[in-house]
């Protein structure tokens, strides 16, 4: 179910009265109903999948009840490995395996061998890598006794399949949003409206952004041979607004879903554009999945101590499975390694921890110095999306030699009105870039004729001005 | 709570009531746009699809108009017909186009398939309140975009090419082109087959055809069908279950028909794909038509 269908505007409602009017006394209840709820969410695409989460919440669930059981350190190995066998194992199987093989075949096939092994049709279950790194971190978690394991597998379940955020994140750590499973749930007026509030801005940035963008990118990304260097950049530019619209717009939908239902999850995307370095920008991309990768992996394997050469290692490392997590293709894999490249001067000058306060804080415009970090850590953005949006090396390499054509011409599409969305888009983001979404406190001030009126315009827009509904990219990840 | 909820349902009601005026300024503008393109003195209509589009120069036929559009579904053609009545235009004879592929379930893709958002949005505002919640229902899960789309289709519609365009026109550009039979080909594939196997009938395109034959029955309008001319190839191609389905329908309905699928025209008088007539063979098609038409005529 799409957060921008009509499915999901008659499902929403429906949840919503009946988790506040005919379960409220009862919590177990409420969380039952989320359950449901859930699986009727995830369902939607294919019911056949929800066996998959079923199977890794029991697993998960079993296995931290055993962890809280056991004392030996070699059993409780075993039982963490086994979950993380489990998880990645299906995460393995439906997403890389076909990858693997073919990558097999053509090792072998250098080697003047031949490997005969046929690929699977295998359909990519919806979110998998999202849930699965929210399973793994309970366990971790339990694991490292940072966590008591939960008894009460309702809960645990709600917390798995927990519907807003079930497909594309943002990725919860169990510390967060297991407890609040727990806690009675009184509706609270202030956390609903602000919800609606975030809602509207994912909605406005996913119809009309990201999906007007799609349609320029798709069409200069699929005939770029046809095409300026001016038109390439701009098509890139239109991938970038995309893909930001895309997946921050899911993201302030499900955490403004989840404050209606009285949940707080943690912010996924803090205005990356507006990043003044790359380790600025992945301070604030996907901050649910970079933080995973911080704690799990990067920390574990050493993290920033120990020599530079450790350092260097563990930045390649990250950077490389962030980008494998997000795709069975080396197109991910050059993107992970490209920010790694622009990452390292950082890590080596000791200036990657340098912009951590927000720009322009108390100011109207930037300063000069700002603006230009902030121009030419876009352009590097822009610059790596293009292996990430790319069908393969091959059409990123072509897409890059385009650029050579007619550089400075003027590109052969001008979609006026995307500009004026675009342009009206980041005068309000850059308005916000101090508060959780950028229309959070926007109109709190106004008289309620002219807040009523915003709000109503912006959904008017997102109405009259959407374009053709699509997926969010992120689902296939 | 109930502040809340009553807030929710005052923003929502609003935002309901604009979407509303949206479709009463569509529909408002369409009978403005539908008398400016049908004068007061026209008495009869060509409707239908490309194929009627292409074939019939109305201008040679007096008081006739063609308001034929490509890919127009029989569904379209209803409502568009009985928008025209209701605003009074007096019409008296209806040439509808009628053809094996009306049949096929291709037209499917046009109503409720992958097809429909355009196919609907330039025409969502013929239809009545019943008729758009029907067409919403069968394209449930894109109303949104439907609905965006046919707003901004109709509020483009302003210049006397727009409006001809929108509520139908004689078009037909093609000239210095002949049969060529892989395109043949590729149009019957496309129109009778799928990769499973032989494509289903039509069932909405059946259903609005009988409502058409009511409609005219009722208001007391002469409605006659009319097959254009398709080139021995394409007919040769169309599957044996299309002819008799094309020759039940007729007897079931028992409508007059003017057939002019066999109509001698050279290849040249044809686009490529042998379905439909090029400028020269829509002038030939026009002449013959109007001989068949004043023999129905004499008939009656």
């Amino acid at each position: 179910m799409l957060f921008n269908s009509i499915d999901f505007a008659i499902f929403l409602p429906l949840v919503f009265l009946l988790y506040w009017f005919v379960f409220q006394k009862n919590l177990k209840l409420q969380n039952a109903l989320i359950v449901v709820a859930s699986y009727l969410f995830y369902g939607w695409w294919d019911w056949r999948f929800l066996s998959l989460i079923l199977f890794s919440t029991l697993v998960d669930y079993g296995v931290g009840i055993w962890l809280s059981k056991t004392e030996t350190k070699r059993k409780r190995q075993a039982l963490l490995w086994t979950s993380i066998l489990v998880n990645l194992g299906f995460l393995g199987f439906f997403k890389y395996y076909n990858f693997f093989l073919d990558n097999f075949q053509e090792i072998f096939r250098l080697f003047g061998m031949e490997f005969r092994a046929s690929s699977l049709e295998i359909v990519l279950p919806v979110g998998i890598s999202f849930y699965t790194f929210q399973t793994l971190s309970y366990t971790i978690d339990v694991y490292k006794r940072k966590l008591e394991p939960t008894k009460d597998f309702i809960g645990f379940a709600a917390y798995v399949s927990f519907f807003p955020q079930l497909v594309a994140g943002p990725i919860e750590r169990a510390t967060n949003l297991l407890p609040q499973f727990y806690k009675s749930r009184v509706f609270n007026y202030g956390q609903a409206v602000d919800g609606m509030r975030q809602i509207l801005w994912g909605l406005f940035k996913k119809v009309v952004i990201a999906d007007n963008c799609a349609h320029y990118s798709d069409m200069i990304f699929n005939n770029h041979m046809d095409y300026s260097g001016s038109t390439l950049f701009l098509g890139a530019i239109f991938f970038a607004f995309q893909i930001y619209g895309d997946f921050s717009g899911y993201s302030d939908i499900a955490i403004g879903t989840s404050r209606l239902f009285g949940f707080d999850l943690k912010r996924n995307f803090a205005y990356p554009y507006f990043s003044r370095d790359i380790a600025e920008f992945w301070r604030r991309w996907h901050i649910s999945l970079s933080t995973w990768f911080r704690d799990y992996l990067y920390i574990p394997l050493g993290g920033s101590r120990g020599s530079k050469f450790m350092q260097l290692r563990n930045t390649f490392i990250i950077f490389l499975v962030s980008g494998f997590w997000h795709g069975a293709n080396w197109t991910f894999i050059a993107w992970g390694f490209v920010h790694a490249l622009f990452f390292v001067p950082l890590l080596l000058m000791n200036r990657n921890r340098k912009n951590l306060e927000i720009v322009a804080m108390d100011h109207l415009f930037p300063k000069v110095r700002d603006l230009i970090s902030i121009g030419i850590t876009f352009v590097l953005v822009v610059l790596a999306w293009i292996f990430f949006r790319a069908e393969n090396i091959t059409h990123a390499m072509e897409y890059f030699a385009g650029f050579a054509r007619n550089p400075l011409s003027m590109p052969e599409v001008r979609p006026v009105l995307i500009f004026t969305f675009l342009a009206f888009f980041l005068f309000i983001e850059w308005l916000g870039r101090g508060e959780q979404f950028a229309i959070a406190n926007l109109t709190l001030s106004w008289p309620r004729v002219f807040r009523w009126s915003f709000y109503l315009i912006i959904a008017l827009v997102c109405f009259i001005f959407s374009g053709q509904e699509q997926e969010f990219i992120y689902f296939q990840f | 709570m109930r502040g809340f909820l009553v807030k929710i349902g005052i923003l929502t009601s609003i935002f309901l009531f604009f979407i509303l005026g949206f479709l009463t300024y569509g529909s408002f503008k369409t009978d403005r746009l539908i008398r400016e393109r049908i004068q007061p003195e026209t008495k009869i209509l060509f409707m239908g699809d490309s194929h009627v589009m292409q074939a019939i120069q109305d201008a040679v036929i007096p008081q006739s108009l063609n308001i034929s559009t490509t890919g127009e579904s029989y569904i379209f053609t209803y409502y568009k017909l009985k928008r025209i009545l209701d605003l009074g235009l007096d019409i008296e004879e209806v040439y509808l186009g009628y053809s094996y592929h009306n049949l096929s379930s291709y037209y499917d893709a046009l109503i409720d398939g992958e097809k429909s958002i355009h196919a609907g949005s330039k025409r969502f505002y013929f239809l009545s309140p019943a008729g758009m919640l029907e067409f919403l229902y069968l394209n449930y899960g894109k109303t949104g975009v439907l609905l965006s789309n046919s707003l901004k289709q109709i509020y483009e519609v302003d210049d006397y090419v727009e409006i001809r365009k929108y509520v139908g026109c004689f078009l037909n550009e093609f000239s210095m082109v002949s049969v060529i039979d892989s395109s043949v080909n590729k149009r019957i594939q496309s129109q009778y087959y799928t990769t499973f196997g032989l494509r289903a009938k039509s069932n909405n395109n059946l259903k609005y055809l009988k409502k058409i034959a009511e409609l005219c029955k009722e208001r007391e309008i002469d409605l006659v069908l009319f097959n254009t001319p398709l080139h021995q190839s394409y007919i040769n191609r169309v599957p044996k279950y299309y002819k008799d389905l094309y020759a039940i329908q007729l007897k079931e309905l028992d409508i007059p028909v003017i057939d002019l699928s066999q109509m001698e025209l050279n290849a040249a008088d044809y686009i490529p794909d042998g379905d439909h007539v090029s400028v020269k063979g829509a002038y030939l098609t026009t002449i013959e038509f109007e001989k068949k038409r004043e023999e129905i005529i004499k008939g009656n």
